[in-house]
């Protein structure tokens, strides 16, 4: 019996699924870099997926999502080359800092959408609206 | 990979930067003390910090999916690798009637600039502030989860 | 139409017309029931998983346990209120005067 639980994982569900597991990575991303501040050498990484996300996007509309409810994306890590300091770290505590509140608020607001998208579900289920 | 993960490497990064206010302060304390344990007077330490990957605590945090472990791989906590002795020979003051004195009656005193060690202690207070701000950051994205229960 | 009840057959409202021609196999009701209940178990031992990847582990994600919680949830009510159909029609026949 295979478990097409398509139904519980629609458009919204699997595509919100999947952005919570990035920005949750992207916030590991930047703690790396706020951690290597004043490391010398090192290069500050950007965790990029919007490129990918959306021909996920795209490719689910056909084949629909993985088993696991998700998308399949690629998220590419690249370092940023500069402007360097003198000991040749490229990590700018302001603009982490900036990517970092940007990055909890979409991870916040995505919480809310998949719980809003489940309460939905919930209630084509019960028939009663909470 | 989950907020562990962020967690475990905001943590090193509070520690690390810890460290260097631990050494700063110790340097600042000792810029007159004319004896030291390895002789001669203290000596000016200086902490170095070095990227180190993520394994061991975190090795259990990487996950399945093939991207996510190529993602974490790259991740680095920081780590003091050492902490660096000044060995150059010191700032000499003529003072005859200390009990240091060579018999030129000059004293060898540590090689500190108070200047350069208040600014680091501060860059390591703003930092460390840094840290604690991604990990609050972290543990909040966390709680937010919970309420998908709600 | 009674077939219908499976959860695998809530699919969007254009597939389900297009499924609709005379070549569909007809599955009996029983094994569409079989198929659903095993579907909610089968969601049931996935947010058990999440949650022990996440307690024991202390690997997967707190999101991920939250929504394989949930939508177990969800299909395990989805189940309960077939259930209460299921029963609801039954006793309506039974009342049914002859």
């Amino acid at each position: 019996m295979n478990i097409s639980n398509n139904w519980l994982n629609p458009g919204g569900v699997s595509l919100l699924k999947t952005a919570l597991d990035l920005f949750r990575d992207r916030q590991a991303v930047i703690a790396s870099n706020v951690a290597n501040l004043d490391t010398p050498g090192y290069k500050a990484k950007r965790l990029d997926f919007q490129s990918s996300l959306r021909a996920a996007v795209e490719a689910e509309r056909s084949d629909g999502p993985l088993p696991s409810g998700k998308l399949e994306v690629n998220p590419i890590l690249s370092e940023v080359e500069g402007p360097a300091g003198p000991d040749g770290n490229t990590v700018s505590l302001e603009r982490e800092m900036a990517l970092m509140n940007k990055n909890d608020v979409l991870y916040k607001s995505s919480v809310e959408l998949i719980s809003k998208e489940l309460d939905l579900l919930a209630a084509a289920v019960s028939g009663d609206v909470r | 990979m989950n907020f562990f993960t962020a967690l475990d490497i905001s943590a090193s990064g509070l520690s690390a930067q810890q460290t260097r206010l631990n050494v700063s302060s110790s340097n600042l304390a000792n810029m007159e003390s004319t004896r030291s344990p390895e002789g001669g007077p203290y000596k000016r330490r200086e902490a170095v910090f070095a990227a180190t990957p993520l394994e061991g605590g975190f090795g259990a945090a990487l996950h399945s999916a093939a991207a996510d472990v190529a993602v974490g791989e790259n991740l680095a906590g920081v780590e003091v690798a050492e902490i660096k002795r000044d060995d150059g020979p010191g700032r000499m003051v003529y003072d005859p009637g200390h009990p240091d004195a060579d018999e030129d009656g000059y004293v060898a005193y540590p090689d500190i600039n108070p200047l350069e060690e208040m600014v680091n202690i501060m860059l390591a207070g703003r930092s460390y502030e840094a840290n604690l701000n991604a990990a609050t950051t972290a543990k909040n994205m966390a709680q937010k989860a919970l309420e998908i229960m709600r | 139409m009674v077939d219908k009840v499976g959860f695998g057959a809530l699919r969007p409202v254009e597939e389900l017309s297009a499924a609709e021609p005379a070549g569909r196999p007809t599955v009996d009701f029983e094994t569409h029931v079989q198929g659903a209940l095993e579907e909610v178990s089968g969601l049931q031992a996935q947010a058990d998983r999440a949650v022990e990847d996440l307690v024991v582990d202390n690997a997967g994600s707190i999101h991920e346990a939250m929504l394989a919680m949930r939508q177990a949830e969800i299909g395990f009510k989805l189940m309960l209120t077939v259930r209460n159909k299921l029963v609801d029609a039954y006793q309506e026949i039974i009342r049914m005067q002859i």
